[in-house]
């Protein structure tokens, strides 16, 4: 369980993140939701240990702000919105880089791979990979980082920054349906998400942040609302019912249509 | 090398060929330190020692002055500068996530250049004189620098490896000013010393200075391969090492404080020799790839081959006198290393 009271943070002496409290619990997929500039990587980072932060965060019941990194590196794993490989590794030499801080664990990183959809990329210069590709590269390094989804010592926690910003739409639905997966059988997954649709199609609960401050959070039917998100994203935005799943999903470019 | 490239990219994983690489370079090495005891000014050739050995007559008095109090000091001091070198240029450039750093970076070479020249044009204010005060100096000022940059460049505990550029920048900004005034303040004899310092040499090596140099870089050489995990995550960036549960602030204290360890020793015993720090680690990582746990300590070994040919290049060269080895490593490194840059863009474009 994510536990997170007060979480204020100040960046170059402005407050980015006020008083934000957010519970997760592992077996469910979390999202954080919000327009740009409302806080949500800055939320992930501080409970990531980037940011110094006041207020309160613990992960299965462990102080994040305190804990020594090894500690944090067992029990969950990062995927950062960008990242920069600044020497050229093969695709798997990369991925293998999550193995260091936990040698024995159970994920090889070619079925990790292959699980990411990149068997037969091993050799490749992960340089020479496109963004899209990158980016899974990351996500297979991270689930080595990890191994199983639950330890002895409880769940492990994904944490990801936008995981789909860099895919096309069959690679999206791959990439949330593992973050699924894992928190199916037992992990618990904290992600920042753009797009309501996949929120709505893959996450349990949601937290919604506006101007830095949590401004809903709840089931997913409870936080994506007509109102609310009109609110939060100051533009005007209607839900509709998916015939066929009776999921909510949001007609994105109705608005544009209408105008026609 | 197409062959092992090919070998290699059925597997995606180059360790093996790391550790194969460790074994041929030990070879060069051993090659390259037959070939330093067997030549020089005194004629005393490997052959006859190798056979003064085998024949079981010993060796003349002659032959053993020049094999042990001339050419094995120098070859151990060779090896250890240019292993010090090239392991140091790794360690920066995995630090600062960058190819071409070097130990400069760090205000390592700024600092010792000064303390040399102090000693040299300064030195003879002194109520005393030792041949120890150039080295000396050098080492001191090389980890004075080392130190003023680490504080300037940390802040909370977390130091910014930017910071650390930039300070380094203005440090050898200064340290070189000062160096200026110097220079225009010396005499005939003080610019010679000077410009040799500044060249490098082998030319002084003797028992003290390796057992000098070797309590600073043999620890630096040993325990720098522990770091190399830690500098593999660091090319994901600091956060993302952290995330993954590297202690990063250490790591770069550590490197740093080798680096100072490791450079300023070498730079106090040979005098400032470049090019080695950038050439080693770059061939390597195109034989076999950027993974620090291995370019370390291979690094060590090639390091050390290469110094100690240069040196018996410098030897030979115009013997009996004798080039300073910097000339020796760039007029051989640069021409290989813009071929190396090369070939590396044409293999890239076809």
């Amino acid at each position: 369980m994510l536990v997170a009271e007060g979480i204020t943070v100040s960046l170059s002496g402005r407050r980015v993140l006020e008083g934000v409290d957010l519970t997760a619990r592992a077996g469910e997929v979390t999202a954080i939701v919000g327009p740009n500039g409302s806080g949500k990587t800055t939320l992930l980072k501080a409970l990531s240990g980037d940011l110094p932060m006041s207020g309160a965060a613990t992960l299965n019941g462990i102080a994040i702000a305190t804990a020594p990194v090894w500690q944090m590196a067992a029990l969950r794993a990062v995927l950062a919105q960008q990242i920069t490989v600044s020497f050229p590794f093969t695709v798997l030499e990369v991925v293998r880089l999550g193995l260091t801080a936990s040698a024995g664990r159970e994920t090889d990183p070619r079925q990790a791979l292959a699980r990411v959809g990149l068997a037969g990329y091993e050799a490749r210069p992960y340089p020479h990979l496109s963004g899209g590709e990158q980016a899974r590269v990351h996500l297979a390094r991270v689930l080595v980082q990890l191994g199983a989804p639950v330890g002895p010592d409880g769940p492990r926690w994904l944490f990801l920054d936008e995981p789909v910003a860099a895919l096309d739409i069959g690679h999206q639905l791959q990439v949330m349906q593992l973050a699924h997966d894992f928190a199916r059988a037992g992990g618990g997954v904290l992600a920042v998400m753009h797009d309501l649709n996949l929120t709505a199609r893959f996450a349990r609960s949601v937290a919604l942040l506006a101007g830095g401050r949590l401004v809903a959070q709840g089931g997913v039917d409870a936080v994506l609302r007509d109102d609310t998100l009109s609110a939060a994203y100051r533009c005007p935005i209607r839900l509709n019912r998916a015939p066929e799943s009776g999921r909510w999903y949001l007609p994105q470019m109705a608005g544009a249509l209408d105008a026609h | 090398m197409t062959a092992t490239l090919a070998a290699g990219q059925s597997e995606g994983d180059r360790r093996a060929r790391g550790a194969r690489a460790t074994w041929a370079l030990l070879v060069l090495l051993g090659f390259a330190a037959l070939a330093a005891l067997g030549s020089g000014a005194s004629g005393v050739s490997l052959g006859a020692v190798l056979r003064g050995i085998w024949s079981g007559e010993g060796l003349d008095a002659r032959t053993q002055l020049v094999l042990f109090e001339i050419r094995l000091p120098r070859l151990a001091v060779g090896m250890m500068v240019g292993a010090a070198l090239a392991v140091s240029g790794a360690l920066m450039q995995g630090l600062f996530r960058n190819p071409l750093a070097d130990p400069g970076l760090v205000g390592v070479g700024a600092g010792s250049g000064l303390g040399a020249v102090v000693a040299i044009v300064l030195g003879g204010l002194l109520p005393f004189q030792t041949p120890w005060l150039v080295p000396v100096a050098a080492f001191a000022g090389g980890w004075c620098a080392t130190l003023i940059l680490y504080r300037v460049a940390t802040r909370q505990g977390r130091t910014s490896v930017a910071m650390l550029l930039l300070a380094g920048i203005a440090l050898a900004a200064l340290a070189g000013a000062i160096t200026g005034i110097l220079i225009y303040l010396a005499d005939d004899n003080e610019l010679r010393d000077l410009t040799f310092w500044s060249m490098g040499s082998l030319a002084g090596s003797n028992w003290d200075k390796a057992v000098l140099g070797l309590p600073f870089i043999l620890p630096v050489l040993l325990f720098a391969p522990l770091l190399g995990g830690g500098l593999n995550a660091l090319s994901l960036g600091e956060a993302a090492a952290r995330h993954i549960g590297h202690p990063v602030e250490r790591i770069k204290l550590l490197s740093v404080l080798g680096v100072a360890a490791a450079v300023g020793a070498a730079t106090a015993i040979a005098g400032g020799i470049g090019f080695v720090g950038i050439v080693v680690p770059h061939l390597l990582r195109l034989a076999t790839g950027p993974d620090h746990t291995r370019l370390l300590p291979n690094a060590a070994i090639l390091g050390a081959a290469l110094l100690v040919g240069a040196d018996t290049l410098a030897r030979l060269a115009v013997a009996p006198a004798e080039l300073p080895i910097g000339i020796i490593t760039a007029i051989l490194g640069a021409p290989v290393f813009l071929w190396i840059l090369l070939r590396q863009a044409q293999l890239a474009e076809a």
